[in-house]
């Protein structure tokens, strides 16, 4: 499936960015070209490619930002059905916010609720939104200001692996931090 | 004279084994080989078909001419007829192997006005007498939707019920790489895009009349529901409120729709007028998704979807939000209710041991009313009836992605009905339509 091979480059590449980051220690240069940082954060709807959007599931590593902060936020994932947060989603919020509230700078955080393909459309929207809606919650309790958090559900509409099993499943029943 | 096939029971249970136990599936079926390996419930047809001949169509003052895709006129009849499960049908000069066949269709073809008309009649065969006579315009070369109107009229006057071939089914397909809204004819032929959105567009939802649609789209950012008039691009906003704008399904009247919303902070149902005014909250259940409503044929009541108690299951309430029931208690999964337009059934999607099949419950909820329609490899979702209350369309995963297939409501006769690339999924039956 030629849709599944340019997932796999966009994955591959993230990773290989990731990676690059992650060696470097300090991020020096920000490449322009991969993400970039957006001008006007005040309206900042994720803008719909019709693809599958994600550009990079370890998070935002864009440059400009204070190098001693963390740069990333990390996804969100979820048992099958379920919007209830487990031990180690907690722990990735929790960085999560630290990240967010260290970078004051930062504007908007969208909440992307996504499900695995399995149960029917309108459901797993309405899944999407709570699981959106239950990181929003929990990163409120942590301090995060509410006007800086926004939350939307693409259902199983946007899965990050567009393969079938539950290695798939797994990978698409997140909420992904998008900025 | 013909028998008036309307009072013949279509269905005879004849098996109703473990009720209210759905045993297991076997992990090891494969194949989509239809119920029978389930004890649930077995079902036949009881009622024989009644033999009907087609005879082929004389021209007069113009020549026969084939359809566009290459089917003879006559062909589009027996198909139509044949989908409508009430008859057996012969061709004539194809080896038909019926005797004493209780019809015969037959057809005359003139230039009228430079006007290409097939002038159509049925006859009684015992009798010789004229059942049916009318006039339909054919065309050069011959459009597909006149015969189709010809059919359901003669299954109208041999069964007091109307046939679905003139009918379309609506869906989501991403052939462009979006998620765009299409229409398909009931029967694979006529495939045509409504939406150039660029954009994730679902949940595509007849109005009564079938001449609109009301589906959520994320074109502006948001999952907005919005409609559109079947034929046109022009796009008009019905909710456009924070958050999700979902599910949208028409009140017969035409006039509302109720539809999952979260602007309030939760997923619940609300009433609407279809331009998103005048909006009555239903549901009132924080903690809980409820979502997927459909109404009941009268309008009085709504099948939906609520997880109030940990997992989805089919619920029913009056419109107005009362006399709130549960109805389906399969263990792990219950979504999608689709109630059949002769009110009798409520087809859902069942989740058993990690895969999805779809079944219909009449809407008392009866555990021995449970029928099981899917079985075998893969996962069967969003059942959607046609007008006819006795054929469903449903998404099913195959190797190429999902496909839409169509089946009896007995579960036989399955077939796929789009070979698109990409997927397509979630469809909806369109109530009859006009030329």
């Amino acid at each position: 499936m030629s849709k599944k091979f340019g997932y796999m480059t966009l994955m591959v590449c993230a990773l290989g960015i990731a990676l690059v980051t992650g060696a470097c220690g300090k991020k020096t240069v920000a490449d322009p070209g991969t993400d970039p940082v957006p001008t006007d954060t005040s309206n900042n709807l994720p803008t719909d490619t019709g693809d599958n959007g994600d550009r990079d599931r370890q998070g935002i590593t864009d440059g400009g930002e204070n190098p001693d902060r963390p740069m990333t936020l990390s996804d969100v994932f979820f048992d099958l059905d379920a919007y209830s947060l487990r031990s180690d989603s907690r722990r990735l919020i929790e960085a999560n916010a630290d990240a967010i509230l260290a970078n004051p700078n930062w504007r908007i955080v969208t909440l992307e609720g996504h499900c695995d393909e399995r149960g029917t459309v309108e459901y797993n929207l309405a899944l999407g939104q709570k699981r959106a809606d239950s990181v929003k919650g929990y990163l409120m309790q942590l301090g995060v200001p509410g006007n800086k958090l926004q939350t939307i559900s693409y259902g199983e509409e946007r899965p990050f692996d567009t393969g079938y099993g539950e290695a798939a499943w797994a990978q698409n029943r997140r909420v992904h931090f998008a900025r | 004279m013909i028998p008036f096939l309307r009072t013949f029971a279509f269905l005879c249970v004849v098996g109703l084994a473990g009720v209210g136990s759905v045993r297991a599936q076997d992990g090891s079926n494969s194949g989509d080989t239809g119920p029978k390996e389930f004890d649930i419930q077995i079902l036949r047809e009881a009622a024989d078909k009644t033999p009907i001949l087609v005879r082929d169509f004389t021209y007069q003052g113009t020549p026969r001419k084939l359809l566009t895709r290459g089917e003879a006129p006559e062909e589009i009849i027996v198909q139509d007829l044949e989908f409508s499960d009430f008859f057996e049908v012969g061709r004539e000069g194809y080896g038909s192997r019926i005797s004493n066949v209780d019809a015969v269709v037959w057809g005359r073809v003139v230039e009228r006005f430079g006007k290409v008309v097939l002038q159509g009649q049925l006859v009684d065969s015992e009798t010789g007498d004229l059942i049916y006579e009318n006039e339909y315009p054919l065309g050069d070369p011959p459009d597909r939707w006149a015969l189709h109107a010809f059919s359901d009229d003669i299954v109208l006057y041999l069964t007091g019920e109307r046939g679905v071939a003139s009918t379309r089914i609506s869906f989501v397909g991403t052939a462009t790489g979006s998620k765009e809204i299409y229409l398909i004819d009931y029967d694979g032929a006529r495939l045509s895009r409504v939406t150039t959105l660029g954009s994730i567009s679902l949940s595509p939802a007849w109005s009564p009349n079938g001449k609109g649609l009301a589906f959520t789209t994320f074109a502006s950012g948001n999952p907005d529901l919005v409609r559109l008039e079947v034929g046109t691009e022009d796009i008009v906003a019905v909710s456009k409120r924070q958050g999700l704008n979902s599910a949208p399904a028409w009140h017969p009247d035409g006039e509302h729709l109720v539809a999952s919303l979260t602007f309030e902070g939760n997923t619940e149902l609300y009433w609407m007028k279809k331009d998103g005014s005048g909006l009555k909250r239903l549901t009132f259940n924080a903690s809980s998704i409820e979502t997927s409503a459909c109404f009941s044929p009268d309008g009085n009541q709504i099948a939906f979807v609520s997880d109030r108690t940990g997992q989805p299951q089919v619920y029913i309430m009056d419109t107005d939000g009362a006399n709130l029931r549960r109805i389906t208690y399969l263990n792990g999964f219950c979504d999608s209710p689709d109630w059949s337009p002769n009110g009798e059934r409520i087809a859902f999607v069942g989740r058993i041991e990690g895969v999805f099949d779809i079944f219909t419950i009449t809407p008392d909820g009866n555990t021995g009313s449970l029928h099981r329609l899917t079985g075998g490899e893969g996962n069967h979702e969003n059942p959607s009836w046609a007008p006819d209350s006795r054929h469903i369309v449903y998404a099913k995963r195959t190797g190429d992605g999902q496909r839409l297939f169509v089946m009896a409501a007995t579960g036989q006769g399955k077939r796929q009905l789009t070979w698109s690339r990409g997927d397509q999924y979630n469809p909806a039956w369109s109530p009859p339509l006009s030329p």
